[in-house]
């Protein structure tokens, strides 16, 4: 069982033995570590018969006795068991055995535990931390042991002390850890406590705690045990090294020898080469030994070019040293030589230098090995000398510096002692890993192995890299920074645009319309997304088109000539951009030449052709003027966002120009309308010709945003004086533009009309009635649609007003007008209500005359009115609703029956009923 | 928009404000390849690229047959609801014939 990850094997106390004055101490020990009460109950019997600690009786217990033989660490990682402790690994018969064998003192063989204990004592006398061959040396081993002083001092102690300190470093990382909590804990304040202040539970947890300790004690002994093991092992297999070292000594002597044979051969044959190729080379000049490329001082050079520099020098270099080899002139690798005997050369170079570094390796190692073998004899004199006590309180010995030249001799053992040159091969990549990096590469490149071919070095990353990761592109490095940045910019800088609208109009609305379609809470008509301006824009493109453009603007500070003449040149030189092409042709503006004569009189209503292009032009003159305006509308709203945080009056300052300007082609919007020209009734109007188009329909709604209120009800009175003279009020009417008419002009007038007073909408509706009848004007859907805006407009009012709870007079003048000129209205209706309604009418027709009806339902004053309004309609609505499939006709009918506070399925039950 | 593109005339200037007037009117295209489009036109620039709306496209082939020795004309009508036509292949621009 373990405890906390201890190894709770230890060497068993024979039960037989125990006296009983010790069966007292393991009493007395028992007390005083508060097991007596809650002993930690332990499957091993020996673990609870334990006598150990400071209390323990020091005569009774055998110094000779190795108590940690068996079951420390060291010895177990000298036997290979350092690896999970667990039962398994030492059982107690086992142990019984090694106690025997390891024991009792062999003078000659030094046990792992005294190992142990020299290294231990060593490391405590010198205070170092490492081992060294030459300290050892110089070291006075032979100084006895102070036994006394460490009398108290456990081995387990010191031990988990060393370890805390990271002094034996074969420990797993989880003991180290241990150990270093139970030393924390240890140290901590609350063992210093007082015992009498504590209460019965700190009592308790401080008896935990000194349990805790006590198994940690256990641990480390056995640990100790295990190490003298491992290190008995150690040395038997120390002496099977030396044999075989020994072996390789000979190999060694005899590789010398063939290689020196070997080196002596390839002298001649170089000799011979050398001298042929120096014949040719005095007939022919010496080819140039490739130089490192000029490093231009003004470039700024990044790794890649560093290196391809480095790579050339190291070349030349390589070419002009020839030191690793032994006296044996290398041919300079140039065109005269095949290929193949470069080739071939190069690599009885690599083997020749691979060689030499495993000759060397092999030679320190058994140095390395000579020097462990005597010291091992060193230390196997020593120990017979001085007594060691084997005990929980055992002297410790240092023996520490040993231990690391055992430890690293042990993966030396572990691989195969195979004494070919695979060992030394093993530690060819450990090499190659290191020099791996790329900042070593000139170095690489120099102490290279494989030579000095640069086609081989330039492809080898390539092919010896198995990471994808590893690979680099070919072509990496050919741009520095700014270059990449100065083409980015060049292709950043063509798609900054001072005013997006005017470069790229078509595309920006696009967008517009897209974002208000996918928001599709308020649907804005294009216009109005047009005159939103977006404000800041989070994409990353127009992000740095905004970097760009400040730095173009920065440009745009110098003077910049569009031509560029220089003294003596002919002519002058056009600089050519994205935006000023070359021009081909000058063209000089004449002034206009061509009047036109003003044609008032028109006899025949029939539109000539001039008229026709005249008001085609007036309305692209509008579109121009109302284009302007609404980006001036945008800039400064715009200007509005960005300065929200400046102070107001900077502002207005500004906009005083701007205003101007708006106000100058508000004008010009106006005289171009011609709404103000006054013209006789009988004679076509240019405005009502201007409405005849459907792009002048179009431009109504956004012509009106900018009129002033004067001008928008002047516009409204010639309207509607001129009525009748619409094209869409005509009788052969396209629906295509009467829809287009009733979408588009109508809307914005009703805005315009939500802030007039009644007395402007009785004027209109007086204007309306008296001019045409009520026959002709039921019949025309935009007529009714005038009508109905009215009628609901008039009844939005009029309760507004008599809700107030004070009507000035003037006001209730309106009212009364208002009631009046609705009688006139109804009455005029009266028994034609019916009539309203087309005979081949679709659907759609009917929606308008719905919607008048409704109307006028909202607006009865009274309910005779309504009655009779009822009453009359009452069999279309019937028929509409008879028609189940009919949607539209329900939606229709349901508009006028909501009027009167009813619904279309009401009067289904009345029907059938 | 700039005051470049759209210079603020009170009368036609240059023959290509006449292609102004007729925006958002039906037009007829005369073009290469004895192609004609009749349709209403939305958008133009200055080397006469149109974008053209609901547009009636008729061709015109002359087919000749060697056997007979006859050639025979044949017209082929295809419809667009929206046509970009680049404007290299524009002969001419007009409003439509009052047939």
């Amino acid at each position: 069982m373990s405890f906390f990850g201890f190894d709770t094997s230890l060497p068993p106390m024979d039960k037989l033995e125990l006296s009983k004055e010790e069966k007292n101490n393991v009493a007395q020990d028992l007390d005083t570590f508060g097991l007596k009460d809650n002993p930690i109950l332990d499957d091993d019997e020996e673990l609870n018969n334990e006598t150990f600690g400071a209390s323990a009786d020091i005569d009774k217990i055998d110094r000779n006795f190795d108590f940690t033989a068996g079951n420390s660490l060291f010895e177990k990682q000298m036997q290979g068991q350092d690896k999970g402790l667990t039962n398994k690994t030492l059982s107690s018969s086992s142990s019984i055995e090694r106690e025997k064998t390891y024991g009792i003192q062999n003078s000659n063989v030094k046990s792992a535990s005294d190992m142990l204990n020299e290294r231990i004592w060593n490391q405590y006398n010198t205070g170092k931390n490492g081992y060294s061959d030459e300290v050892k040396n110089n070291e006075n081993i032979n100084t006895s042991f102070d036994y006394n002083k460490y009398k108290n001092v456990s081995l387990s102690q010191i031990e988990s002390q060393m370890r805390l300190e990271n002094q034996m470093a074969n420990f797993s990382p989880l003991q180290i850890q241990q150990n270093m909590q139970m030393a924390n804990y240890v140290n901590s304040p609350k063992v210093a406590m007082d015992p009498n202040q504590m209460t019965p539970q700190q009592q308790q947890f401080q008896q935990l705690q000194q349990q805790l300790q006590q198994q940690q004690q256990l641990q480390q002994l056995q640990k100790h045990l295990q190490q003298q093991q491992q290190q008995q092992l150690q040395y038997q297999q120390l002496q099977q090294q030396l044999q075989q070292q020994q072996h390789l000594q000979q190999q060694l002597q005899q590789q010398q020898l063939q290689q020196q044979q070997l080196q002596q051969q390839q002298l001649q044959q170089l000799q011979q080469q050398l001298q042929q190729v120096r014949f040719v080379n005095e007939i022919e000049q010496h080819p140039p030994v490739p130089q490192p490329p000029k490093i231009d001082q003004h470039r700024v050079l990044n790794l890649e070019d560093l290196e391809a520099s480095f790579r050339a020098q190291s070349l030349s270099n390589n070419m002009q040293n020839q030191v690793n080899t032994p006296p044996m002139p290398v041919p300079f690798p140039n065109d005269n030589m095949s290929l193949q005997t470069f080739l071939a050369l190069q690599q009885q170079q690599q083997q020749q230098q691979l060689q030499q570094q495993q000759l060397h390796q092999q030679l320190q190692q058994q140095q390395q090995l000579q020097q462990q073998l005597q010291q091992q004899q060193q230390q196997a004199q020593q120990q017979t000398q001085p007594q060691q006590p084997q005990q929980p309180q055992q002297p410790q010995q240092p023996q520490q510096p040993q231990q690391p030249q055992i430890f690293q001799q042990k993966p030396f053992q572990q691989k195969s002692l195979n004494q070919d040159n695979q060992q030394f091969q093993n530690r060819m990549p450990n090499q190659k890993q290191s020099f791996n990096n790329r900042y070593n590469r000139q170095y690489q490149n120099n102490n290279s192995n494989s030579g000095n071919n640069y086609y081989y070095q330039k492809n080898r990353e390539q092919r010896n890299s198995s990471d994808f990761e590893k690979k680099e592109d070919e072509y990496s490095g050919l741009m520095t920074r700014k270059e990449k940045e100065l083409i980015a910019k060049i292709q950043i800088s063509q798609l900054i645009t001072d005013d997006p609208y005017s470069d790229d109009f078509y595309y920006q609305m696009f967008t517009e319309k897209k974002n208000n379609d996918k928001q599709g809470e308020t649907k804005l008509n294009w216009q109005q997304t047009y005159l939103m301006k977006q404000g800041k824009s989070g994409n990353l493109s127009s992000q740095m088109q905004q970097q760009v453009q400040h730095l173009i603007d920065g440009r745009k500070q110098k003077p910049k000539n569009t031509q560029f003449s220089l003294e003596g040149a002919l002519g002058k030189i056009a600089l050519n951009s994205v935006r000023n092409p070359k021009q081909l042709l000058q063209v000089n503006k004449d002034k206009d030449n061509t009047k036109k004569v003003a044609i008032n009189t028109l006899t025949q209503p029939q539109v000539t052709r001039l008229v026709h292009y005249r008001t085609l032009a007036s309305i692209e003159n509008v579109y121009t003027y109302i284009l302007q305006l609404e980006q001036k509308e945008r800039q400064k709203n715009l200007n509005k966002e960005q300065n929200s945080d400046n102070e107001d009056e900077h502002n207005e300052e500004e906009t005083e120009e701007e205003k101007r300007e708006r106000e100058d082609l508000i004008n010009k919007i106006w005289n171009e309308l011609k709404i103000k020209d006054e013209i006789p009734l009988d004679k076509p109007h240019p405005f009502i010709h201007f409405l005849s188009y459907s792009k002048g329909k179009k431009v109504i709604p956004r012509v009106l945003h900018f009129l002033s209120k004067e001008q928008s009800l002047a516009f409204l009175n010639l309207l509607l004086l001129r009525l009748n003279r619409l094209d869409v009020c005509a009788d052969n009417a396209d629906p295509v533009e009467v829809d287009l008419f009733i979408n588009s002009v109508v809307p914005p007038l009703v805005n315009f009309l939500s802030e007039m007073p009644l007395c402007v909408i009785n004027g209109c509706f007086g204007i309306l009635l008296k001019c045409y009848n009520m026959a002709w004007m039921g019949k025309c859907k935009v007529a009714l649609a005038i009508l109905t805006v009215f009628l609901s407009r008039a009844e939005i009012l009029r309760q507004d007003i008599s809700s107030e709870p004070v009507i000035a007079p003037n006001i209730q003048k309106d009212l009364q007008q208002w009631s009046e000129l609705y009688d006139h209205l109804f009455n005029l209706l009266r028994n034609n209500f019916v009539s309203l309604f087309s005979e081949n009418g679709s659907d759609q027709d009917d929606v308008c005359v719905w919607q008048f009806l409704a109307a006028i339902a909202i607006s009865a004053q009274s309910i005779e009115y309504q009655k009779s309004l009822v009453m009359e309609v009452r069999e279309k609505v019937f028929e509409t609703i008879k028609n189940v499939e009919n949607e539209q006709g329900l939606v229709n009918v349901n508009l006028f029956l909501h009027a009167l506070g009813i619904d279309a399925s009401q009067i289904e039950l009345e029907s059938s009923v | 928009m700039a005051d470049q593109e759209q210079p603020i005339t009170n009368s036609v200037e240059e023959p290509l404000d006449l292609v102004r007037l007729s925006l958002d009117e039906c037009i007829y295209v005369k073009m290469r390849g004895d192609r004609e489009l009749k349709g209403r036109l939305h958008a133009y620039d200055q080397h006469l690229n149109m974008v053209l709306g609901d547009v009636e496209e008729n061709i015109t082939v002359v087919e000749f047959n060697e056997e007979t020795n006859e050639e025979y004309i044949r017209k082929i009508q295809r419809a667009h609801d929206m046509l970009f036509v680049r404007g290299d292949g524009v002969i001419l621009v007009s409003p439509p014939r009052r047939n």
